[in-house]
């Protein structure tokens, strides 16, 4: 039994991925500007899509403001709608 | 009167007088309809993340201001009627952030007058 508990320990640990977290909150931005072209392209992959929630670890409050900025940005061709 | 910021793009096949002659018309509207000019940030020319009436660059403006709700209106109808502007776009300015950004402001002109003073004080 010991040994067993001990394997499934060892299983899960070796799964447990990075604990995600909120960037904004953590560095206390609140006003998410769509002229800071740099911030909002680490949330935009090549592609041209927004990353979801479950990949950057936002909390949802700054999650919403983060995609007004970029599509704010997109509006001014700071970002690109798609890119291929 | 609310804090707007009115971005604009202007045709990059202009040259820099008639750019400097758009904006100041803009910021002409501004002040003529009751609204304050708090800033104007130029980037100057930009290339474009896609083109836009087949411009593959663009002069950047952002003006921050505090106006009368009828002055974005009045903006949105003189871009709309101007060629050489390409794109346009005013948001209603978040008022702590604009409250941050007047104060950023004052500690600036009090450094640099601060600053003045010490170099006369050293002449």
């Amino acid at each position: 039994m010991k040994e067993e508990k001990k394997e499934k320990e060892q299983i899960k640990r070796y799964f447990a991925p990075k604990k995600k977290y909120c960037k904004f909150c953590h560095e206390k931005i609140d006003y998410i500007d769509y002229k800071d072209v740099d911030l909002l392209r680490r949330f935009v992959p090549e592609r041209g899509k927004i990353l979801p929630r479950r990949m950057t670890g936002n909390c949802a409050f700054h999650q919403r403001r983060l995609a007004v900025a970029i599509k704010r940005a997109r509006i001014l061709a700071l970002l690109p709608f798609v890119a291929d | 009167m609310r804090p707007y910021e009115t971005a604009f793009l202007v045709a990059p096949n202009l040259n820099e007088e008639e750019v400097k002659k758009i904006v100041e018309e803009i910021m002409g509207i501004v002040k003529d309809k009751g609204g304050e000019i708090f800033d104007l940030e130029e980037w100057g020319k930009r290339k474009l993340a896609y083109p836009i009436n087949h411009f593959e660059e663009a002069y950047y403006f952002f003006l921050t201001h505090e106006s009368p709700p009828s002055v974005p209106h009045e903006l949105e109808r003189k871009f709309r009627q101007h060629e050489s502007i390409i794109r346009f776009m005013t948001v209603k300015l978040d008022k702590h952030v604009y409250e941050e950004r007047k104060k950023a402001k004052a500690q600036q002109v009090i450094e640099v007058s601060s600053d003045e003073e010490k170099k006369e004080e050293s002449q």
